[in-house]
């Protein structure tokens, strides 16, 4: 029985109020966000400029879209990479050698202990401020939270049934991994991307305001957001719009994950029950 | 003499099914009555009724539910302490989960005495405590109030529990299957707690029980439920020496006591006890039943067969 | 007691020896060693070569490895190369403007989740619990950057609190410091408060739910007691290892507020690191959390332990 909680109504409603300007922005945009107009700057909200111009008189609806763009693209991107490997090496952990599964197992704790916004900052450090350096950071930062889900998930299936059926038929253990434990862990996989997507795209936004994510001339949220901060007592409104939109972003991504852990632990507890 | 506790045509539903219908039941000052049946057909939920711990989907539609003078039903919830928990004791089921896991057993038993009775020092309900322990027949009572309930053993949490609901001066005692899911010989102390109890003081007590032996060592009166209704009623000689509704005979012969019917030979009751339909006047356990017959779906009244007697069957 | 103790000592050590080789690992052997992103592209190979011998670089790698560990020990994390001054020393003039931070802001959303959270599993599914859920969501996903703007806007426009005061030591002005104090640490308050209060609501409905809870209801034991003795004994062993991990974090967590802020605190000085690419100062700061983290929660487990002693044995069972 499938059913839409509100949250995950509210997770797919906020997500789609970025994602689809976004989109657009692919195509078109109101000006360009890289257009300077000194004439317009600070303007106002207007016909003209429906959020107004920033400090350059640069437009910051165009602005926000590409940026909300671009921030989307690093966040999936480095989320995408960060599950890659903390899957891998979570499925090494729980299959591999007992030593390796030590060492893994306990450098990410070690990791996960450590705040998320040091890793990736002194990543930074020794890769440079830029797009790629950030988007390494934070899939690096990511690492330790797949590789420990994907690690208890196996342990919990390896002992299960079906998969001592398949042993005692002669799968090797990467058969094992891929054809009969990493289906039935889709779903709790799914939901931890989600609420990851969440974290990163703050974490990026984080760099991105200390000047170590996305440079300019691009427009990031963050970059944006740390703009505004030198007019923060001079011209309050610019520092509204990109945050609003980050945390619609975050939230939405957060409220999509709980939406779909609902809906995945409730299908469970019916199979149960 | 007014009656202790007067449950009067009582019906309970939650948001599907009844689960209590028209159940009425006494219990009189210093009486030690018995409530008897199966799993499933609503003995926990009227004593929870009494003791306002329903679930929050179950609700009360009709009946009344008197203890001592005390509308028990339209207590609001700030007044069940003064008004209802300090009168009646209650030993839950579960006892080894019924004690909190981290606090001491002197401050389990001694912090709502000492809430209720301002001025007492904490020494003084202690030993308290100490003395209700010992009149229990608890060896070593110094330990036993300062462990844990991990450090326990079975026998001596459910005699902690029995303590806890004497710490007051309590009318009645409520025992939710006292004796079940414990092993042989504890269960044997136990029920000797409760029955020296019940010898010595003049404390009245709900039993629920499916133990029968105990029931019939312990109780003056037994009632018997069946689907959410009461079957029989009557004093403890007349439901064991001359059972009548077929149910009640059955679970007597299940429980193999002494009562034997030579002529009757009580196969072992199949089926279970049904969920719904407990609002038809039909006898519910007519398809379970071996003496079945058109009559049983049609309206079976409680009859009277003696002053304590009641039963509903034609038979 | 004992024997727990000294596990979870050993496997701290296990943590920090991992830690201090991966760190020591990346600084190292990346192409690029710290003396020329010190000395930059352009630097003469003369500097270079100099540097290096300053800094060790020129030795092999078993010596180095004895040189760091020999460091490690005797609390010698090297010289930065912006400041020219001892690394240790930094953190440790930066520590008393963090550590009252880290302390406050946690002390303040732990409490406040306690309450918040315990009223709201207890009247599940009222106005407050409502209220707490959005609390939950909101304060989970607030970037704290724009917190802190958000923050300074209104003390300043609204209330108009004129600027944020530089810091000052609480030993010059408990006014300024205050002043000084108080946006950040709810801004770091704020942003811990989310899981935090999410975990103790969803452990107090556990709690709710339990046979002694019933119990002791029916026993007659008042709201208060059992709300905040019983049911929140019970489930606190959850939240106050979180509430370590949170602590932990936070000593270095703190790099944004504080910049924002103007803090000099221990974030600050890592930014700086970072920006400068002082790789001596960001690996001595780095060693530095990643011991605050484990010694915090180890202190944290051992505080669960006493608290609840069956918790060890019953999450080993669960996991």
């Amino acid at each position: 029985m499938k059913r839409i909680t509100p949250s995950l109504a509210a997770g797919i409603t906020l997500v789609c109020i970025v994602l689809i300007p976004a989109l657009v922005s692919l195509f078109c945009m109101p000006y360009d966000p890289q257009a300077m107009d000194l004439h317009s700057r600070f303007a106002a909200p207007s016909a003209q400029h429906l959020l107004g111009c920033d400090h350059f008189g640069r437009d910051l609806l165009s602005r926000l879209m590409e940026a909300s763009r671009l921030a989307l693209a690093s966040g999936l991107f480095s989320v995408f990479l960060g599950a890659l490997g903390g899957i891998i090496l979570g499925i090494a952990a729980a299959l591999g050698p007992k030593w390796l599964e030590t060492m893994l197992m306990r450098l990410a704790d070690a990791l996960m202990a450590f705040p998320t916004i040091l890793t990736a900052l002194a990543l930074a450090a020794i890769l440079g401020r830029g797009t790629a350096p950030s988007i390494i950071a934070i899939c690096v930062a990511m690492i330790p939270t797949f590789s420990r889900l994907t690690y208890s998930m196996v342990c919990e299936g390896r002992a299960s049934l079906y998969v001592r059926a398949a042993r005692s038929y002669g799968a090797g253990p990467l058969r094992i991994a891929f054809c009969h434990l990493l289906p039935s862990l889709m779903g709790r996989l799914v939901t931890q991307l989600t609420s990851s997507l969440g974290s990163a795209v703050l974490l990026e936004s984080s760099l991105s305001f200390l000047g170590l994510g996305i440079q300019p001339p691009s427009s990031s949220l963050g970059m944006m957001l740390s703009e505004a901060r030198a007019y923060v007592l001079t011209h309050p409104y610019q520092a509204l719009p990109p945050g609003l939109v980050l945390l619609v972003m975050v939230l939405g991504f957060n409220l999509l994950g709980d939406g779909l852990n609902d809906l995945i632990f409730d299908r469970r507890r019916a199979v149960h029950g | 003499m007014a009656e202790l506790l007067d449950m009067d045509r009582l019906c309970v539903r939650d948001t599907r099914h009844i689960i209590l219908s028209e159940l009425t039941m006494h219990v009189g000052r210093g009486e030690k009555v018995a409530l008897v049946g199966e799993s499933g057909c609503g003995k926990t939920m009227s004593i929870r009724t009494l003791l306002h711990m329903l679930p929050d989907d179950v609700s009360v539609t009709s009946g009344s539910l008197t203890f001592d003078g005390t509308d028990v039903l339209s207590l609001r919830s700030h007044q069940l302490r003064q008004e209802l928990y300090s009168r009646v004791g209650f030993v839950a089921q579960n006892t080894s989960a019924s004690l909190h896991p981290l606090l001491r057993i002197s401050t389990q038993m001694t912090d709502f005495y000492l809430e209720r009775h301002r001025g007492v020092r904490r020494s003084q309900a202690v030993e308290k405590a100490a003395g209700i322990l010992r009149s229990l027949g608890m060896r070593d009572v110094e330990r036993v109030l300062s462990s844990r309930p991990d450090q326990l053993s079975g026998g001596m949490r459910q005699r902690i529990n029995i303590a806890i609901a004497l710490m007051d001066d309590i009318l009645l005692l409520v025992a939710d299957e006292p004796t079940s899911a414990l092993d042989a010989h504890v269960r044997r102390q136990i029920e000797e707690v409760y029955i020296s109890l019940a010898e010595r003081s003049c404390l009245a007590m709900l039993l629920v029980s499916h133990d029968l032996g105990f029931v019939r060592r312990m109780a003056d009166r037994v009632y018997v439920m069946y689907a959410g209704k009461m079957v029989e009623e009557g004093l403890v000689d007349e439901i064991f020496s001359a059972p009548v509704h077929p149910y009640t005979r059955s679970l007597i012969a299940l429980a193999n006591v002494k009562y034997k019917n030579k002529d009757e030979d009580l196969a072992q009751l199949g089926g279970f006890v049904p969920v719904v339909g407990r609002e038809s006047r039909s006898c519910a356990f007519a398809s379970r039943c071996r003496y079945e017959r058109a009559d049983c779906m049609a309206d079976v009244e409680y009859r009277r067969l003696s002053d304590t007697h009641y039963v509903r069957c034609w038979r | 007691m004992g024997k727990y103790v000294l596990g979870r000592i050993a496997s701290a050590l296990v943590v920090m020896l991992l830690v201090s080789i991966l760190t020591f690992l990346v600084l190292d052997l990346i192409p690029g060693n710290a003396a020329i992103v010190a000395v930059g592209v352009e630097g003469s190979a003369e500097t270079l070569a100099r540097l290096e011998a300053g800094l060790g670089l020129d030795r092999s790698l078993p010596q180095r490895i004895a040189d760091y560990y020999r460091g490690l020990i005797s609390l010698d994390l090297g010289t930065s190369s912006y400041y020219a001054q001892d690394v240790w020393s930094l953190i440790k003039q930066r520590l008393g403007v963090t550590i009252p931070l880290a302390l406050l802001s946690t002390a303040i959303s732990f409490s406040c989740a306690l309450i918040l959270g315990s009223l709201a599993a207890y009247r599940r599914g009222g106005l407050l619990d409502g209220i707490c859920r959005t609390i939950v969501q909101l304060a989970g996903s607030i970037p704290s950057f724009w917190l802190s703007l958000l923050l300074l806007i209104l003390f300043s426009s609204v209330f108009s609190v004129a600027g944020i005061g530089d810091y000052v030591p609480p030993s010059v002005s408990i006014r300024g410091y205050v002043t000084a104090v108080f946006l950040p640490v709810i801004v770091l308050a704020v942003g811990q408060l989310g899981p935090m209060l999410r975990l103790v609501r969803s452990s107090m409905i556990t709690s709710l739910g339990e046979d002694w809870y019933a119990s002791a209801r029916v026993k007659g034991l008042g709201r208060g007691r059992l709300i905040f003795v019983y049911a929140l004994r019970h489930a606190i062993s959850g939240p106050l290892t979180l509430c370590g991990n949170q602590l932990a974090k936070l000593l270095g967590g703190t790099a944004i507020v504080e910049s924002i802020f103007s803090l000099p605190g221990l974030g600050r000085l890592f930014l700086t690191a970072v920006e400068m690419r002082d790789l001596q100062l960001v690996q001595g700061i780095v060693i530095f959390i990643t011991a605050l983290v484990v010694l915090m929660n180890l202190v944290f487990d051992i505080l669960v332990h006493l608290v609840n002693p069956a918790a060890d044995s019953r999450e080993a069972g669960g996991a």
